[in-house]
């Protein structure tokens, strides 16, 4: 009797066991991601070039080897999960304009295509670019600011400006760090700005348009200290079932409603 | 009694009314506000107060929805926006079951809501389906849906097949040129079953091009590429005959300029069909129909040129190519004729020599019409005058004697016609028409050695037998052209390019002459380090313009030879 309770209790711990290591297995599924990188034509490969995704919820960042004349990167046992991603190429650094979510499974690798289309004011840009400041990744610029309300509004021109980043305005009269409390898009709380897009925080001492925004890095490293000058935006051309877009821009994202209540 | 149930009805009305109102009000109080939580508050209080409104649970679910997207990657906290959003998006179908925008957003919803929980998206792929029933075919939801169900056309049953083919078809047939191209990237990922693209592929000359393209740059099939190349070449060659229909309507409506213009076009796009029928095996151009085209194209173009007031130099290239095609002595003779008419040439085969250019036609149109001995008599008058002729009226000067010396062969004058070859080449030692005319003209008057004499500087002047390329890379998508000076025989060219190791096989094209001679993967197996086309072609006397094209990777040209064909 004792025996038989002795059983049923190591066997309902196996089980348990199992069932939460399959659990966790069938979760963290990993899989292999193949991709093709062209320019904005869609049809010219563009060689050379890095893919880095980081994984938004566990942090662990996966990085390809350079694309080969094709335009093909592989990034092997990638997770399941959402990431941002980035490509550093010859010609810059291009950037996601959100996530996109990977469903990875072990038997069919999944594909993706991605188009790289550079800034039109790049100019204007390479310029900003020149005042890099050591230890520190210029991130975007102030387009705005409305000195009663303190409001101010950010164009990101690399990366992605999370809630909780540091950061350091920088203009011929301004000069102060901050950590980022509350960011408004569109009018709406959002934890996050990311390339090309605006967004709203509250400074905290006087800024000016123009002003350059870094990114001030607790530490070295991080996955935007791995990209160059900011060129353009990566977008997500075409993929097989098990990429996809899980946030940033589509084309059906805007549209009047027609409704008998109008 | 009645007055009282008339009372109670309107109180009813007007209160209904003010919770209409009042909702309304709320909902464009909570779209002013930025704060989420209060927006949220207020469309609730909104939905409270009068729950049949279909918008307010939209735009709950927008907000939910938003924030979901916001928090993508915190697992807990979107999972739950995203599943009150879906509850908002149904709420309000129930109310509004036709949104199209509703629908696609719930499809939205439970796609990013298949990244966290891992279930199948086959939810979100209904919505999907029923956003493009119930949108407009222009519509950015009409594309990203049938973008979406391309994505999945391996799961789909054979009626949701057919359902994507019928959205894509619609994309296809209105948008432009970078939304088809996704779409066929979309297909190259996740389908590949040419098939499908028959299916899917409107009837244009430029989607089908731009497909073709496609194909050849992603290493894909060259039998589907030939295909719809000859099919886009067919169409092009329906609208250059429509266009020529409408170009001859202002021709004789005396609208000259215009008619001259539309010609010009219509030449213009014949002159771009490179013949991938030849290819292919789908003979849709009638090789006939084509030539009688772009024969009546260059005549019109000469004749409106000159009617709408253009100079003979302006139009004489056409002029040329025309009387090329032009083997009826008849039709001929109404160029001639036309030409009178406008004081281009006079009525009599005089040898003024002041209008040279002119003057050269019109020996030429006269040895067209069969007028060799009025020729001849030209002929004689310069053997028997000093003819001084300016440097820029060489070619024309060279082309006369030529025209005189055809002339006399033509009437067994063998002996006259080598005299005015030889005086031909004195003005051009270099023109290989000349010389080959000479050449023949020796050969049957049994001057073995001084027809070999002449065979030796043709072989000076025609290309090289052999054409070393020196390693000339060609990048991808890019290529190269050759004029090949060549003496008008059947010949075999065998072009020599470098095979690598471990790539993937370089896509080809080599045209002759205007049109696609060979397309198609090179494989070096037999030749180990080369790849080595050998192609039959008919070369014509002088310039024969030689083309390679490579597609899909750079390659490098080693070398080109030839030999003759007997």
């Amino acid at each position: 009797m004792a025996m038989k309770k002795r059983i049923s209790i190591y066997g309902g711990i196996l089980a348990f066991v199992l069932i939460f290591t399959l659990g966790l297995w069938g979760e963290n599924a990993k899989g292999t991601v193949i991709g093709t990188i062209f320019e904005s034509d869609g049809a010219t490969p563009v060689s050379g070039a890095v893919v880095r995704f980081e994984n938004t919820a566990s942090g662990v960042i996966f990085q390809s080897s350079p694309t080969d004349s094709r335009g093909h990167f592989q990034i092997e046992s990638m997770e399941t999960g959402v990431y941002l991603y980035g490509i550093n190429s010859d010609s810059g650094g291009y950037y996601s304009d959100g996530l996109i979510g990977v469903r990875a499974e072990d038997d069919k690798p999944a594909r993706m295509t991605l188009a790289l289309n550079r800034f039109n004011e790049r100019e204007k840009i390479e310029k900003m670019m020149a005042a890099e400041r050591p230890g520190e990744n210029l991130i975007g610029e102030i387009v705005n600011f409305v000195p009663k309300t303190k409001l101010t509004e950010i164009r990101i021109i690399r990366g992605v400006l999370k809630k909780d980043d540091r950061i350091h305005v920088v203009g011929m009269d301004t000069d102060f760090y901050q950590k980022v409390a509350n960011i408004n898009v569109n009018g709406t709380k959002a934890t996050r700005i990311f390339v090309n897009q605006k967004g709203s925080i509250k400074a905290k001492k006087e800024a000016k348009s123009g002003d350059l925004v870094y990114l001030a890095q607790d530490k070295a490293g991080g996955f935007w200290s791995f990209f160059s000058g900011p060129a353009g935006i990566a977008t997500l051309v075409a993929s097989t079932a098990t990429i996809g877009y899980v946030a940033g821009s589509t084309n059906s994202d805007k549209g009047p409603e027609a409704s008998a209540f109008r | 009694m009645k007055k009282f149930i008339a009372m109670t009805v309107l109180v009813i009305l007007g209160g209904i009314c003010v919770l209409i109102y009042w909702n309304r009000h709320l909902y464009y109080k909570a779209d002013k506000t930025d704060d989420m939580k209060k927006k949220i508050h207020v469309l609730k209080q909104a939905s409270n107060l009068f729950p049949w409104n279909p918008d307010i649970f939209y735009q709950l679910g927008n907000l939910h929805l938003t924030t979901g997207v916001h928090f993508a990657g915190e697992k807990n906290m979107s999972k739950s926006h995203f599943e009150q959003a879906a509850e908002y998006y149904e709420e309000s179908l129930r109310l509004n079951p036709v949104s199209s925008f509703t629908h696609f957003s719930l499809g939205r919803t439970f796609y990013n809501l298949s990244f966290i929980t891992y279930e199948s998206m086959d939810r979100s792929f209904a919505q999907y389906r029923k956003a493009a029933r119930l949108s407009g075919h222009h519509t950015p939801i009409f594309f990203d849906t049938g973008k979406i169900l391309l994505t999945r056309w391996n799961d789909l049953d054979e009626e949701n097949r057919e359902f994507t083919v019928k959205v894509l078809k619609r994309i296809m047939e209105n948008a432009e040129a970078a939304k088809c191209r996704e779409l066929i990237q979309v297909w190259d990922l996740n389908v590949r079953d040419y098939e499908v693209m028959q299916k899917i592929l409107p009837e244009k000359a430029d989607i089908y091009r731009m497909y073709a393209r496609f194909l050849g740059e992603r290493s894909l099939s060259v039998r589907e590429r030939h295909r719809y190349l000859t099919e886009a070449e067919s169409i092009d060659f329906n609208q250059a005959c429509e266009l020529h229909e409408q170009a001859e309507n202002d021709y004789f409506a005396y609208y000259m300029r215009s008619a001259f213009e539309k010609f010009q076009m219509v030449l213009a796009m014949l002159k771009e069909i490179e013949f991938y029928q030849n290819l292919s095996g789908l003979l849709l151009i009638d090789r006939q129909e084509y030539e009688k085209t772009y024969k009546s194209t260059l005549l019109y173009l000469v004749k409106t040129g000159l009617e709408s007031g253009l100079k003979f130099h302006e139009i004489k290239d056409y002029l040329q190519d025309y009387l090329k095609m032009e083997e009826q002595a008849g039709a001929v003779r109404e160029i001639d004729e036309f030409l009178q008419g406008h004081r281009i040439i006079g009525n009599e085969l005089t040898g003024d020599l002041s209008e040279m250019e002119q003057f050269a036609f019109h020996i030429y149109l006269a040895f067209r019409e069969n007028r060799y001995r009025d020729i001849m008599r030209i002929g004689r008058s310069f053997r028997e005058s000093f003819v001084m002729v300016p440097k820029k009226n060489q070619q024309e000067y060279v082309r006369i004697l030529q025209l005189v010396g055809d002339a006399n062969l033509k009437t067994d004058y063998i002996y006259d016609a080598v005299e005015f070859y030889k005086a031909a080449l004195n003005a051009d030692p270099d023109n290989l028409d000349t010389m080959v005319r000479l050449r023949q003209s020796l050969i049957r008057l049994n001057k073995d050695s001084e027809a070999r004499e002449i065979g030796k500087k043709i072989n000076e002047i025609i290309t090289a037998q052999k054409i070393n390329w020196r390693d000339k890379e060609l990048p991808r998508a890019g290529g190269y052209t050759q004029d090949l000076i060549l003496d008008g025989q059947k010949m075999k060219l065998n072009f020599v390019f470098e095979r690598q190791e471990n790539e993937e096989l370089p896509l080809v094209g080599i045209f002759f002459d205007g049109e696609v001679a060979w397309e198609n993967y090179l494989d070096g197996n037999d030749n180990g380090e080369k790849a080595i086309i050998s192609l039959p072609l008919d070369s014509q006397i002088g310039k024969n313009r030689l083309r390679i094209r490579v597609l899909n990777r750079r390659i490098r040209l080693l070398e080109l030879n030839w030999e003759k064909i007997t």
